[in-house]
């Protein structure tokens, strides 16, 4: 099966994700797969909008955490950090996945709405031979 | 003017061109500086500070201290990103399954956000230990190394 936000949040997860440049080219990919396969304009523009929401939920996840490490790094730098100040840096933690994980499911069904089975098969295997 | 100075002249400007290169292409990049990650920023700053710990912390007790708590928080950098790596792989198998098993997929989520927020209750057990282990002022000039 081919997931197109569910691919994202693997990223994320595993670490791949942590390149940016890796999820460009993977999204680039997909939007020139579209273009190839979809040829209808409409839905085509449909799922370069999902693909465009992906990569939105993929940069706000990216800022999410900037602001962790941001915050973390300012407690490491005080010697006098307390671990309450610690503690508060992960405390958006669960609302961080919460909403990461609902943006990228969103733009996984608006993408398959837009492209018809055999046409995400197509962008499925254009995608993974590159 | 003898040739040996005038390659000496070429050299200088050669090098203070390129330093202001750099000072200029910096400058651009800190414009777009991309997000840091927590757990590699973490890494990064910490094993940085594993390398000259011996040479800021005179007292040998207090130094080896100190590295014995750089050398943990790298290690337990490490043991994430295997976690980490370990829940990515059991959603790829999930998101292979002809049904997608949403409930299961957060279920791997809150997995791994456990395994963040038990090692983070580490990290900062081990930086308490840090501050106990270091003056106000080693803390402060290992601070220096990122």
């Amino acid at each position: 099966m081919f997931w197109v936000g569910l691919a994202t949040l693997i990223m994320l997860i595993n670490g791949t994700g942590d390149d940016s440049r890796e999820f460009r080219r993977r999204v680039q990919a997909m939007h020139e797969a579209t273009e190839q396969f979809v040829p209808d304009l409409g839905r085509r523009t449909l799922a370069d909008h999902a693909l465009d929401e992906t990569t939105a939920a993929f940069l706000k996840h990216r800022e999410r955490l900037d602001k962790v490490s941001h915050c973390i790094a300012a407690a490491d730098a005080d010697y006098a950090a307390t671990r309450a100040e610690y503690t508060a840096c992960l405390d958006t933690l669960d609302e961080m996945w919460a909403v990461s994980f609902t943006d990228f499911m969103r733009a996984e069904q608006h993408f398959r709405a837009a492209v018809r089975p055999h046409e995400l098969i197509q962008i499925h295997q254009k995608v993974r031979k590159q | 003017m003898r040739p040996s100075r005038v390659l000496c002249a070429s050299l200088i400007c050669g090098v203070a061109a390129a330093f202001l290169g750099c000072v200029t292409a910096l400058s651009a990049c800190a414009k777009h500086r991309p997000a840091r990650l927590p757990l590699a920023s973490i890494y990064a700053r910490n094993t940085a500070r594993l390398e000259v710990t011996t040479i800021v912390v005179t007292d040998e007790q207090r130094a080896d201290r100190a590295r014995h708590i750089y050398t943990a928080i790298a290690a337990l950098g490490e043991r994430l990103e295997k976690e980490r790596e370990h829940t990515a792989a059991q959603v790829v198998h999930l998101t292979s399954q002809p049904a997608l098993d949403l409930d299961q997929v957060e279920a791997a989520i809150g997995r791994v956000k456990r395994d963040q927020k038990a090692a983070f209750v580490r990290y900062v057990e081990l930086q308490m230990e840090l501050r106990k282990a270091l003056t106000p002022r080693e803390f402060k000039q290992l601070g220096r190394f990122q």
